[in-house]
């Protein structure tokens, strides 16, 4: 599956726009859909479930790709004791990998964003890559050196450090 | 808090399916993130978490 930068850049836009109406809308959806997975798309409540798999399977029925759909969980109840981050299974790879939606703010650089991440055990940190580094307006120049470089494709590749950065997912 | 990688690909060296490749590749939640969750990964139950007691 081929995703244009500009198709990824609006994608990034249109999850923003749903995050933020989630957050506005927070306690009317809450007491309305309360214990089940709602999906957003553009700002509207298009499908809900308490069965994730299901309201997979509603969001395709409504033609909707589930790449373009936000999903959030509704709960008057905060999980206190356990914490669950909800991620998904990106099918734009093959096979399919696990993925996760997260904010990741950098304070001292004002950079802040919304992207995904894939769950990658074979990583032994956090990394951003070049189509994020785009998206968030990371400046190599504001960052420090790796004192190594790593492997990627093609062989090494440059590596900088981004200090300090939160990586905020919803639970 | 977190330090986090920056990669930066010289595309100058990739062909332009690895330059493809590389620009609709997302970044990476490592393990110094997830050693502190329980990984929770079921394809056939449509099924992610990263779990944390």
């Amino acid at each position: 599956m081929v995703i244009a930068l500009s198709e990824v850049s609006a994608l990034f836009e249109e999850h923003e726009r749903n995050s933020r109406w989630f957050e506005e809308n927070y306690e009317r959806l809450v007491e309305k859909y309360d214990g089940m997975f709602i999906a957003i798309y553009k700002q509207e409540i298009v499908a809900f479930d308490e069965d994730p798999g299901k309201l997979r399977e509603k969001i395709l029925a409504k033609g909707l790709s589930p790449m373009t759909v936000m999903i959030e969980y509704a709960s008057k109840k905060p999980l206190e004791f356990i914490m669950i981050i909800r991620g998904f299974i990106d099918r734009s790879f093959s096979p399919p990998a696990p993925a996760v939606k997260a904010f990741i703010s950098i304070e001292k650089l004002k950079v802040k964003g919304y992207i995904k991440f894939l769950l990658d055990t074979g990583a032994s940190a956090t990394a951003i890559l070049d189509r994020d580094r785009e998206l968030l307006g990371l400046r190599i120049d504001e960052l420090e050196k790796a004192p190594t470089r790593i492997g990627g494709v093609g062989g090494l590749v440059d590596t900088y450090i981004a200090r300090d950065a939160e990586i905020i997912s919803k639970t | 808090m977190l330090d986090v990688l920056v990669l930066k690909y010289d595309f100058s060296r990739l062909s332009s399916e690895e330059i493809r490749r590389m620009l609709t590749t997302p970044s990476l939640l490592g393990r110094d993130v997830m050693r502190k969750f329980k990984l929770i990964y079921s394809e056939a139950k449509e099924y992610v978490a990263l779990e944390r007691n």
